[in-house]
């Protein structure tokens, strides 16, 4: 009977708390940025720049070193909806190599708006594929050499619209960024030296930019980095970076001919510039996803690999 | 001084103007055909009767009021001579050479050049008892004030004359604190005042005092980390502090102009915000025994919960888009 009576007061207490609770406001309307790369910090890039641009003012602006004893990739923002819903957010991210005051690699750019009663994911890859077309203005702005239409930024080698609206973005999991993980050491990470020991080089057809598409077992497909970013299986290379499967900024099945894979136009523009010295397929692990980041010293997620590479 | 003073009054006899310095009606160092009596009519020729009485009386302040009345209403520029002798009488020896250099450029036929040479005679005079004060200002149109009277607005146009002794300049300019200096004039000098007015802020301090670590922002704009101290427009802010897997504090404060205003901010852990405290079960759980429903609203006030919001990794880990469109 003592119990019962316990209980009694205990849910009616509950319920109160309950009641009480249910009054809260709701949280506000926001947009995570993850901010994710292919490539490995801090070797290929060591310094993150966050920019965010709204109502004509800056509202956030600060650098950030890479690596284990700074930011680790990927990493998000959350950027909390103002008064006026439909007034977009610029953000600029860009990466430098050498410091704060070092050779800026990459640029990616995006205005997008944010939702008032939702939480939403923005990702902002710093592709390895746009390394190299940004370059600093003599005003000193970080400028994009290749994506020069206005509105548009640099996503996996191409020129895309960098306007995004904020309602048809998808809600924001933790576990989608972070292999699953929260983001703090937790997850999955992709072990791109481990899943391309045994790569098996692949013939491009520089036409079209395809390859054959591999007829079993799960298809992961890297570029073997003539300059010696990505992951490296030793200090004298071979070097890779990862394309994330079935992607618009990796590597597609072609839907013309279901047989090849449609890689990235800036592969092959990248074989012809001789950054990259070919492409390499390999079925060691579970396809690269877009969810699942890659490992290395400069990675939140998962445990490192060994890296020894040199830019 | 004995000596000017004598000297001023010899000149100021040797202008005809004798009169001035007694009861007898005032008239100008001029040979005029037409005496000012007889010249003035109307409401000017009351102005100037009734100021020769007033000055006999030797109230020279309101006989100068009643001859600049009079020159006002006529233009007769024989009146500056006795709105001189007032100014004269006054002490005021600055004003009074300016009248008469007033009156010296008006020429003939009212200043005959027997009246310009006295009246120059009077300048020599007063000069010792004078000096000339150039005042500039970092700002246009800022009104210039010389012993409190308004004597115009920068930039001036010629230095202004004025009476030997301690002066006191003050400038006005709306938005910009008074500025205000007091010079010595020996006489015969040329004195420079260079003011710099300076802006009024309308701002006070801010210092926000949080963990080593916290990310600090005002307004959405991140201004620091840990303890951050800073000078605010008054007004309204949004004040945020935030850190990694920490619940974010967000308070809109209220600056005042000149004033200090201190917070302390101790974020407290996601796990342990979401959590209530101790305290609050204690409390909740007699009032509940008391029977007492509406105490438990208040322990649980809706206006005092914060909205929880999604931290990113990358330090501040939010960043609050502009509150006011």
């Amino acid at each position: 009977v003592k119990k019962v009576a316990k209980s009694r007061w205990g849910a009616a207490f509950v319920a109160l708390v309950v009641a009480c609770a249910g009054k809260d406001r709701p949280p506000p309307g926001e947009l995570i940025v993850a901010v994710s790369t292919d490539s490995s910090p801090p070797k290929d890039i060591d310094t993150l720049h966050v920019q965010v641009l709204s109502d004509g003012r800056i509202q956030f602006d600060s650098d950030y070193e890479l690596g284990p004893n700074g930011l680790l990739l990927p990493a998000t923002l959350g950027l909390l909806a103002g008064a006026n819903a439909a007034t977009p957010a610029v953000i600029r991210v860009y990466a430098r190599k050498g410091g704060a005051t070092g050779t800026v690699r990459v640029l990616r750019e995006a205005t997008v708006t944010v939702p008032e009663d939702r939480v939403v994911m923005f990702r902002m890859p710093i592709d390895w594929l746009c390394y190299d077309d940004a370059a600093v203005s003599s005003t000193g702005d970080v400028t994009d050499t290749k994506c020069t239409t206005p509105g548009q930024t640099c996503a996996g080698g191409q020129c895309v619209d960098a306007v995004v609206d904020g309602a048809s973005l998808p809600a924001f999991s933790p576990g989608a960024v972070f292999g699953g993980g929260t983001g703090h050491g937790d997850g999955q990470c992709f072990d791109t030296v481990a899943c391309f020991a045994q790569a098996v080089p692949a013939t491009v057809d520089m036409t079209a930019c395809t390859i054959a598409k591999p007829a079993s077992g799960p298809i992961n497909v890297a570029m073997e980095i003539e300059t010696g970013a990505g992951a490296c299986v030793t200090p004298s290379g071979p070097c890779f970076i990862a394309l994330e499967g079935e992607s618009p900024e990796g590597w597609q099945t072609s839907t013309a001919d279901p047989t090849t894979i449609d890689l990235p136009a800036a592969v092959c523009s990248r074989i012809l510039a001789g950054k990259v010295s070919g492409v390499v397929t390999a079925s060691a692990c579970a396809t690269k996803a877009v969810t699942t980041p890659p490992c290395g010293p400069g990675s939140s997620v998962g445990g490192g690999e060994v890296d020894g590479g040199a830019d | 001084v004995p000596f000017l003073a004598a000297l001023l009054a010899a000149a100021l006899c040797a202008g005809g103007a004798a009169r001035a310095q007694t009861s007898q009606p005032l008239a100008p160092p001029t040979r005029s055909p037409t005496p000012l009596s007889d010249a003035l009519s109307g409401q000017a020729k009351e102005d100037y009767t009734a100021g020769r009485l007033l000055y006999a009386d030797g109230d020279f302040g309101a006989a100068l009021l009643k001859f600049l009345g009079a020159f006002a209403a006529s233009g007769d520029v024989r009146l500056l001579w006795n709105a001189a002798a007032c100014e004269k009488s006054l002490r005021h020896y600055a004003n009074a050479a300016v009248f008469v250099r007033r009156y010296i450029a008006a020429g003939p036929p009212l200043v005959t050049d027997d009246a310009a040479r006295d009246a120059r005679a009077f300048l020599e005079v007063v000069e010792p008892l004078t000096g000339h004060l150039t005042i500039a200002a970092n700002e246009p149109l800022a009104r210039v004030y010389l012993d409190g009277a308004e004597v115009g607005a920068t930039p001036l146009v010629e230095p202004l004359t004025v009476d030997i002794g301690a002066r006191h300049v003050t400038l006005k300019k709306e938005g910009f604190a008074d500025y205000s200096t007091t010079v010595q004039v020996v006489g015969k000098d040329q004195i420079r005042v260079d003011a710099v007015l300076v802006r009024v802020a309308h701002e006070g301090r801010l210092v926000v005092r949080a963990a080593r670590g916290d990310a600090i922002s005002i307004d959405g704009t991140v201004v620091g980390g840990g303890d951050w101290s800073g000078a605010l427009q008054s007004g309204s802010h949004v004040l945020r502090v935030t850190a990694p897997d920490k619940a974010p504090y967000q308070s809109d404060l209220l600056i005042v102009d000149g004033q200090l205003r201190t917070v302390d901010v101790n974020l407290e852990p996601l796990s342990r915000a979401g959590a209530l405290p101790t305290w609050i079960w204690a409390v909740g759980g007699a009032v509940l025994v008391a029977g007492a429903a509406t105490g438990a609203y208040f322990i649980f006030k809706p206006g005092d919960h914060q909205p929880a919001v999604t931290v990113g990794t990358i330090s501040p880990g939010t960043v609050q888009l502009p509150l006011r469109p």
